[in-house]
């Protein structure tokens, strides 16, 4: 039976990492298939991040959390959309309207994210309280399905670590695949990052267009950071650990693609979670004669990736016209 | 991605090597490198003299071999061929391979380069030996902080000297501030300032509209590259060379590359041209290396 909850954990584990992974890196694909590279991943995560938090907080306080738990989570997760999409306004304006460095802005904001989560967490739960705790109702149980509590492999697999995000993550993944490919707004948004010349003549509005692609990312971003904080557990400490970075190159190696993304993400969560649980794994090497030799499982899934990617850079394929601001006067 | 890798092979490293926590050196904590002043005091770098001049501990010549290195840097980019071809292939890789120059080589130079700056910047913040290396699992902030400077020396190194001083003058100033105020207070200001540094285009788009006394140009922040932008303030003729120089930038590199040396100094000139009255459209392009 060991094995089997070793395996459950594994899984759930990986599922559950993989979700921030996913809907970040689904955000950003929106963002680049629209023209507008958006480093501000990290950023945005930690906004939604904390607004979603102390959401989370303040229903908790108010006594709904306890009675509706998963009404309040919905409201948290709606919370870190909108905020998420609202702080991606700041990238979008600078880099469509002020057609400032797409690089520059993003780094500008990955910046003032996390300081700004510092001081607002300091302003609203006091001096040197950096640690906003969610509440323990936000996960999803057997209770809440009526069923009984049992050791099996399934009920490990499944609830040992579910929150509603990992669902809300599902419903967007193929939400996000046929916007993208089986309707009109996908259509152009793709276009816009090819060629917004092109687009533009067949009267196209690629400054919308952008927007709509910032902020879609926004959105996905936002609730992303969400999915992290109630993935890391202890809860939000005005960081995502650099999973918004990661959830960029889990977007490169799964080439701007909705399903190579999804495959690419549980591929990295799936190392992640080798690397952090490496030493409860029976059936790993332990490096004895190593000391600390955990940083070989955590340099793991980073150099897993770079091989990956030069075997297949020659394949991979960044939309054209990402990065370069819409200049309706350029050939 | 080479973050991560770098990180948790240094620390792997060092926690295999002998002698390199601080722990062997009778501190009790395991988790850092061992304090230089203990471990080896003639690694660290000479002070000078410095620490007693200006009264401080934190004091030493690492600011004069920074200086320096900002001063070749300087001179590499803007007086010899091998800075002007790396400038070349920033501005546009297509038309600099179609000139002759060996792109990939330079791209892979310009990562060396930078590496090597990188590593030097890392030594000396931990040879001054007022810092110890810690063995934890997130990466440092200095690296990140290092993009926003080049920002703002708007990638220039002369300009950058003066960045570096100025953030780190306001993150020493946010240390300070500590007990009563959060020091991410500063984060958010430098932030702001960076961020609003992409404003450039629209204030100088404004400044050239005003200069030029003429409201009704509506074309004045839109730079199109054949014809010079409005308010560029070097005469008629000189705009028209300027124009074509921005639309093809490195036109003239083949006869720099027949003989060194000579020519590159009127080449440079008229690279530089373009620089400045088409900086509107190219502002802070230099500084889009990811």
């Amino acid at each position: 039976m060991a094995w089997a909850n070793i395996l459950a954990d594994l899984i759930g584990a990986t599922i559950l990492f993989a979700v921030p992974l996913l809907l970040v890196a689904l955000g950003g694909m929106f963002s680049e298939r629209s023209g507008v590279i958006n480093i501000a991943l990290e950023g945005i995560m930690i906004v939604g991040a904390l607004c979603s938090c102390l959401t989370l907080v303040g229903l908790d306080k108010a006594g709904i959390g306890v009675n509706h738990p998963q009404l309040g989570m919905l409201i948290a997760i709606l919370v870190a959309a909108a905020s998420g999409a609202v702080f991606s306004l700041l990238l979008a304006f600078a880099s469509i309207n002020l057609r400032a460095d797409q690089t520059i802005g993003g780094t500008a904001l990955n910046m003032l994210a996390p300081a700004f989560a510092i001081v607002l967490t300091w302003a609203v739960q006091g001096q040197g309280q950096t640690t906003i705790l969610i509440p323990t109702w936000t996960r999803i149980t057997q209770d809440n399905f009526g069923i009984e509590r049992a050791d099996t492999f399934f009920q490990n697999l499944i609830f040992k670590s579910f929150y509603l995000t990992t669902v809300v993550a599902v419903v967007l993944f193929i939400a996000a695949y046929i916007i993208m490919y089986k309707t009109r707004f996908g259509l152009r948004l793709r276009a816009c990052g090819e060629h917004p010349q092109a687009a533009d003549s067949v009267g196209i509005n690629v400054f919308k267009m952008r927007y709509a692609g910032v902020m879609i990312s926004g959105v996905l971003g936002g609730i992303g950071g969400l999915a992290f904080t109630v993935a890391a557990g202890s809860g939000f400490q005005s960081s995502v650990a650099g999973y918004g970075f990661l959830a960029l190159a889990v977007m490169i190696f799964g080439n701007w693609k909705p399903f190579t993304i999804l495959g690419a993400s549980l591929f990295f969560a799936l190392f992640k979670v080798i690397g952090s649980y490496s030493d409860s794994i029976p059936f790993l090497p332990s490096f004895k004669s190593v000391s600390a030799s955990e940083y070989i499982y955590l340099m793991l899934p980073y150099v897993v990736t770079m091989i990956v990617l030069i075997l297949t850079s020659k394949k991979s394929r960044a939309p054209k016209a990402e990065g370069i601001p819409y200049d309706k006067g350029m050939r | 991605m080479f973050n991560w890798l770098g990180l948790f092979m240094v620390n792997l490293l060092l926690n295999n090597m002998p002698k390199m926590l601080a722990n062997y050196w009778g501190a009790t904590n395991k988790d850092r490198t061992a304090s230089l002043a203990t471990a080896n005091k003639s690694a660290l770098i000479p002070k000078a003299g410095l620490d007693k001049l200006l009264d401080s501990n934190y004091m030493n010549i690492s600011i004069f071999i920074a200086i320096v290195i900002a001063i070749i840097i300087y001179i590499i980019l803007e007086k010899m061929t091998f800075g002007y071809e790396l400038k070349a292939c920033g501005f546009n890789k297509d038309a600099s391979i179609y000139a002759g120059i060996n792109a990939k080589r330079n791209i892979v130079w310009s990562m060396v380069i930078s590496g090597a700056l990188a590593g030097i910047g890392g030594g000396i913040y931990y040879l001054s030996g007022t810092a110890q290396y810690t063995l934890v699992k997130s990466l440092l902030t200095m690296g990140f902080n290092g993009i926003p400077v080049a920002l703002l020396g708007a990638s220039s190194p002369i300009g950058i000297i003066f960045a570096a001083i100025f953030i780190s003058y306001i993150q020493v100033g946010g240390e300070a501030l500590q007990p009563e105020y959060a020091k991410e207070i500063i984060d958010i200001i430098i932030a702001v300032i960076i961020y609003l540094s992409a404003f450039s285009l629209l204030v100088k788009g404004i400044l050239s509209r005003v200069m030029k006394g003429d409201t009704s140009n509506v074309n004045a922040d839109e730079p199109v590259p054949i014809t010079p932008p409005t308010g560029v303030k070097t005469g008629n003729a000189a705009g028209k060379v300027v124009g074509d120089a921005a639309g093809e930038v490195v036109k003239p590199i083949p006869a720099d590359r027949i003989d060194h040396g000579e020519t590159a100094k009127p080449i440079e000139a008229s690279a530089k041209q373009p620089d400045t009255a088409a900086g509107i459209a190219s502002e802070s392009e230099e500084g889009g290396d990811k």
